[in-house]
């Protein structure tokens, strides 16, 4: 998936190119977040890019969330679209995970 | 292996993949286009947010016949129909793997985000009915319908379809 990494000082945000995380690249996005993780713990993933979220592609995101937590580390995401905010608001994404506007806001969220 | 014919009438689309998830997209794709080839007299805000829950439903049902009914193996094959009448979208998959029934398999309320099992709860969220059975040559059928419209559905070609109301 070849998702890029911009940090802005200790928080990186992870830029998903993909227009669509499903069942046919979830593994390789979880492959992306877990090579993240090894240098980073404050992670925004940005998902302005993104346009169709399923299960597995979901599933990959609440498995990177619980990574990081699990080694005191914690995600946001950020610039989420249309489809996949409805399919988050069915599942009450929100329980979990905290959803910004902007990458700038999402950053800013780590040094409040 | 991927090949697209549309039927006489122009209102049922057929697509034929392996049981490959590579080819998600194309299914989504035939979805989409489908319902933009009908002219359905409703809100487009409307619209739009039922063409992206049939997209969610078509992936998520795709994706568990490819990985339950064939193991994740590629090489089978699977029909993938599509059409719109009455203002109702009908998605039909035909395949010959592990037959599943969801009609008894009991769908769990998500309550929080997980990070498997989601696939069935989505997809009684997203559409109105889901229907399991066996064709005449016993290859496993699964139909999903969704109504995008109580009014009037016109194909593309200037066939009317009847009216509903």
């Amino acid at each position: 998936m070849n998702a890029t990494i911009e940090k802005h000082g200790d928080v990186a945000v992870l830029f998903v190119p993909n227009e669509a995380v499903d069942a046919s690249n979830a593994a390789d996005f979880k492959r992306d977040l877990e090579s993240a993780f090894q240098e980073n713990i404050k992670v925004v993933l940005d998902l302005a890019n993104v346009e169709f979220v399923d299960s597995a592609g979901l599933g990959a995101m609440v498995w990177g969330l619980k990574q990081l937590t699990a080694s005191g580390g914690d995600m946001c995401l950020c610039n989420v679209n249309g489809s996949v905010r409805a399919l988050f608001e069915l599942v009450r994404m929100h329980k979990l995970v905290s959803v910004f506007n902007s990458r700038d806001e999402a950053v800013e969220s780590f040094n409040a | 292996m991927l090949e697209l014919s549309d039927s006489v009438s122009r209102r049922k689309r057929s697509l034929f993949i392996s049981t490959d998830l590579k080819y998600l997209g194309e299914v989504r794709g035939m979805v989409r286009s489908t319902c933009q080839r009908c002219r359905i007299e409703a809100d487009a805000e409307a619209i739009a947010k039922s063409v992206d829950e049939l997209e969610l439903a078509v992936t998520e049902l795709v994706s568990n016949v490819v990985r339950h009914g064939f193991d994740g193996r590629p090489g089978g094959r699977l029909e993938v129909d599509t059409c719109v009448e009455n203002g109702v979208f009908a998605f039909c998959l035909t395949h010959d793997g592990k037959p599943f029934n969801g009609n008894s398999a009991a769908i769990p309320e998500i309550t929080d985000p997980q990070e498997g099992g989601m696939g069935l709860f989505l997809i009684s969220r997203c559409v109105d009915s889901i229907l399991y059975s066996k064709t005449a040559d016993g290859l496993n059928q699964i139909q999903i319908l969704k109504t995008l419209s109580t009014t009037t559905t016109t194909t593309e070609g200037g066939e009317n379809d009847e009216r509903n109301n």
